[in-house]
């Protein structure tokens, strides 16, 4: 003796396998349109790249957390001072920056601006490569390593630990023994964030005999941060 | 199996969302709302496998093969990048923020390797024994209350008198029950109960015949509503789901709002066959104080006291709907629950497949390359690495020395104790000093006690005394109380501070005297540790110093004094709390007003008590009820009466508490008259408050 409601339950996936069939065709549909929402992906880097140039070196260092801290971004709000606060546009350019970054269309265009003239612009250059999750990128940030311009160089360090790239240990290894010291500080802070316990023995040499404090001083917290 | 579960979960938080939603209309349909969730957690695993689409919203399977583990290292952890971006500038790695970093860093490219497989697979083993262990005693016990049932209702003897088998005739066709049901007698049963899945039966007691035809006819309605309903089947699958997914609350929840909504609906069918409601629930109620459960939970029982006030109140409560489902409306709502829930069965697993080319090749190269690049290099020993660090401590940059420090705090070796020692006791730079007391507090081994007491006795700055003691507390090594002690006289309020938690964390009896003679610090958050920590002394001496911090300048000192007397039970405090209820601060009158309840022995409630039901603050009035219930003098029923007419919902249930608590004629009397009260709420409350007196 089935009641009503067992009757009715039993009507309710009959249901449901029709309804399924008619669903189907919807989702693929939606896969469709999301594809076609990357395409101004090169015209918000141009913007961005733009608002930073020239820009005052502590807004600069504003500008260059926001496009690290991306993921964290949603909780602390736009930070206030920030280059991005300037122009009306910036809206969009937060949403913009807070997006997942997979389009290689843009790491061309990255790849110049990592070597501008303007320190600024190498700077979130060197930020969002770290960022963009293509191969493309990283190798970018791998060429750039090897610039002949010691400024150059320190950004695409700094890019390669925050984008925890494994295949880079080796490189900034061998970066460590650059001649300038701007360069082998960011390399020792980027084997800090690389946590490879093949860059301790280098990273504990450089600490003893590098000349430079602050080269000493990334080597020390790299050392600690490698367990 | 996993996946069924969050499935299930997901179906089941629906329904209860949407019931919540339906919670002005009939009974019967939440009922039905109920049963296509149960039927549905029944039918899911098998739904899935039919679905014709997928829909990948589950996450993903822990990486536990190569293929995704090599997606991980792309990810940016923005907080790694974020300590490396912080740390040129020099920021304070002390902190606990830089705590937390370092723990975060045994990421996806630390050193750590992910638990072995095997071990994963014997743990995933056990869970699987266990629930099926489980599984198997709910279903054993199910069969066992149904064949205990079963006889039950064999041995009771029909009842053939004309009057009973009328009255189960007009039921039957007012109800439109199409399978033939008996109707018998027991005397082994307290209470009616329907059971039997293939042949129905409704047992009722022996008593049944003091009872009048309205009695009888509402009884047989209500059973014989189960049967038509289908109820006794749906109860028992509700039992076999609770049985497969008994790991899961939400399925013991869906399985009692059936049950629940399921009587409702039945006594709605006594309702709309004409009984009236005052009657009907004066008869349940009769039946609830009569008998003890006896009934296994497979049968439908007439009425069970866990969901019994309930009940009581929608029987009583005027203007809900109580019709009975339509064949429409049946359809329409399993329509809609098939459209809402479909999407469950689709749900699949995020994660493996669907990567662009250019995915596919990046991975492979870094497979590659992390292959071509194995990691031979000798590990240097942990020690080699302290000693690097450990030179450094001493090198000639102040930035150098605070780096190192600092790590040798992330990396925690006790190895490390004795360069730190070194740097807290000789560093010229204060910051490095810091650094270090933080260092020792992170190491956490009792070995560097000696080098922090010594420390602190010659320490000239203010931080890293307060780092010091904060390590000490840190390392909770007890042979530091003395050293703590004697800091209690530091001229710095935020050393003084942190000594005071320190001890009050310690516990130490000698260290809790020591606070003693803190009650009168010139530091306001000193004298507001002290007076929290020190009640747990219990002893004549902390009794006397709380006594005098009641009359503190600082709101917060009285409070925290008057809550610290919570743990004095004896009548010594009643003039104590007595004066606290005139306080101006409403804590201090709320902490009072709640200590009383407490009170071993006090059998007649001060009069002051009694006025703080008028108190402007209305926790105030709150506590103050709660703490004559407790008490349970009846010469506070007539001010507890008025307080039910209070403004403040939660406080007009803490007075009807109370008089519950309180009980007496005069009580059970006020109790009676506010079954009727306009306000649901108090109806509710009173109705709980009857329900539970029952036995007495």
């Amino acid at each position: 003796m089935m009641g009503r409601s067992a009757v009715a339950a039993l009507g309710a996936v009959a249901l449901t396998a029709a309804l399924s069939v008619a669903c189907a065709r919807d989702s693929a549909a939606q896969v469709a349109s999301a594809r076609s929402a990357v395409a101004d992906d090169t015209a918000s880097l141009s913007r961005l790249l733009n608002t930073v140039r020239g820009v005052d070196p502590l807004f600069c260092e504003l500008t260059v957390r926001a496009v690290d801290q991306h993921g964290s971004w949603s909780n602390w709000g736009p930070m206030s001072g920030s280059a991005l606060e300037v122009d009306s546009a910036s809206a969009a350019l937060v949403r913009w920056i807070q997006n997942e970054h997979k389009d290689a269309n843009v790491v061309p265009r990255l790849r110049t601006a990592i070597r501008d003239s303007d320190g600024c612009v190498r700077r979130v250059a060197g930020s969002f490569l770290a960022r963009v999750e293509h191969a493309s990128a990283k190798a970018a940030l791998m060429d750039a390593l090897n610039d002949n311009r010691a400024e150059v160089r320190e950004v695409a360090a700094f890019g390669l630990g925050m984008a925890e790239h494994p295949p880079a240990v080796d490189a900034l290894i061998r970066t460590l023994r650059d001649d300038s010291p701007r360069v082998r500080g960011a390399a020792a802070w980027a084997l800090g964030g690389l946590e490879n316990k093949k860059a301790v023995p280098p990273l504990m040499t450089l600490l003893a005999r590098d000349n430079d404090a602050k080269v000493r001083q990334a080597a020390a917290w790299a050392i600690g941060n490698i367990k | 199996m996993i996946d069924t579960l969050i499935r299930t979960s997901a179906l089941f938080i629906i329904v209860a969302i949407a019931s919540y939603a339906l919670r002005d209309r009939s009974a019967a349909m939440r009922h039905m709302l109920w049963s296509f969730a149960i039927a549905g957690a029944v039918l899911l695993p098998a739904l899935t496998k039919i679905a014709p689409f997928q829909w990948r919203v589950l996450p993903a399977p822990v990486a536990t093969t190569p293929n995704t583990q090599v997606e991980s290292p792309g990810a940016v952890d923005d907080k790694s990048a974020r300590s490396v971006a912080e740390n040129p500038s020099g920021r304070d790695l002390s902190s606990s923020a830089a705590k937390e970093a370092a723990a975060e860093h045994e990421g996806p490219l630390g050193a750590a390797p992910a638990s072995p497989p095997l071990q994963r697979l014997d743990l995933a083993t056990a869970f699987l024994l266990l629930w099926g262990a489980g599984a198997l005693i709910l279903l054993t016990r199910l069969v066992a209350g149904l064949v205990a049932v079963q006889r039950i209702a064999n041995r009771a003897t029909e009842i053939t008198d004309d009057s009973w088998r009328s009255l189960t005739d007009r039921a039957i066709r007012a109800l439109d029950v199409r399978v033939p049901v008996e109707v018998r007698r027991s005397d082994e049963v307290a209470m009616p109960f329907a059971c039997g899945l293939t042949r129905p039966i409704i047992v009722l007691p022996a008593n049944t015949d003091t009872w009048n035809a309205q009695q009888r006819q509402a009884v047989l309605l209500h059973e014989l509503a189960h049967v038509s309903r289908g109820d006794l089947a749906m109860n028992a699958l509700s039992h076999v789901m609770r049985a497969a997914y008994w790991v899961n609350p939400l399925a013991w929840l869906a399985a009692h709002r059936l049950r629940v909504e399921g009587e409702k609906a039945a006594d709605d069918a006594v309702l709309r066959g004409g009984a009236r409601p005052s009657e009907y629930a004066d008869h349940l109620l009769s039946i609830v104080r009569t008998v003890g459960n006896t009934v296994p939970t497979v049968a439908l029982a007439m009425a069970r006291r866990s969901d019994f006030e309930g009940r009581l109140l929608a029987i009583l409560e005027p203007g809900v709907p109580r019709d009975r489902m339509s064949r429409v409306r049946v359809f329409a709502l399993a329509a809609l629950f098939v459209a809402a829930t479909l999407p469950l069965a689709a749900m699949t697993r995020a994660g493996a497949p669907l990567p662009t080319n250019a995915e596919i090749e990046s991975a492979v190269n870094e497979v590659q390359g992390s292959a071509q690049q194995p990691n031979t290099a000798p590990l240097p020993s942990p020690s080699a690495t302290v000693e690097a660090l450990a030179s450094a401590v001493s090198d000639e940059s102040y930035n150098v020395r605070l780096a190192a420090v600092q790590s040798l705090g992330n990396l925690q070796d006790p190895a490390a104790i004795a360069a730190l020692a070194e740097a807290l006791k000789k560093d010229t730079d204060a910051r490095v000093r810091e650094a270090a007391a933080w260092a020792l507090g992170e190491i956490d081994d009792n070995r560097a006690v000696p080098h922090l007491l010594e420390a602190l006795k010659t320490e000239r700055s203010v931080k890293v005394r307060e780092k010091i003691v904060n390590s000490l507390r840190e390392i909770g090594d007890p042979s530091a109380t003395s050293g703590i002690v004697a800091i209690l006289r530091d001229a710095a309020p935020e050393v003084r501070r942190a000594a005071v938690s320190a001890l009050a964390e310690f516990e130490d009896p000698a260290s809790l005297a020591a606070l003693l003679t803190m009650i009168r610090d010139d530091d306001v958050e000193v004298r507001r540790e002290v007076a929290q920590h020190i009640g747990s002394m219990e002893n004549a001496a902390a009794f006397d110093a709380l006594v005098v911090m009641t009359r503190d300048a600082d709101d917060e000192v009285r409070a925290n004094a008057v809550g610290s007397l919570h743990h004095f039970e004896d009548q010594r405090v009643v003039p104590v709390y007595v004066a606290a209820l005139k306080d101006k601060n409403v804590h201090v009158r709320q902490h009072a007003a709640d200590g009383f309840g407490n009170i071993e022995g006090l059998k007649n409630a001060p009069s002051a008590l009694i006025e703080a039901l008028q108190d402007p603050n209305r926790d105030v009035r709150r506590s103050a009820a709660s703490s004559l219930g407790n008490i349970g003098d009846e010469d506070a029923v007539p001010a507890l009466k008025r307080l039910v007419s209070d403004n403040d919902t939660e406080t007009r249930r803490h007075a009807v508490e109370a008089l519950k608590d309180i009980g007496g004629a005069e009580a059970i009397t006020a109790l009676m008259g506010l079954l009727k009260d306009p306000d649901p709420e108090v109806r509710k409350t009173a109705a709980e408050a009857l329900g539970k007196r029952r036995g007495n």
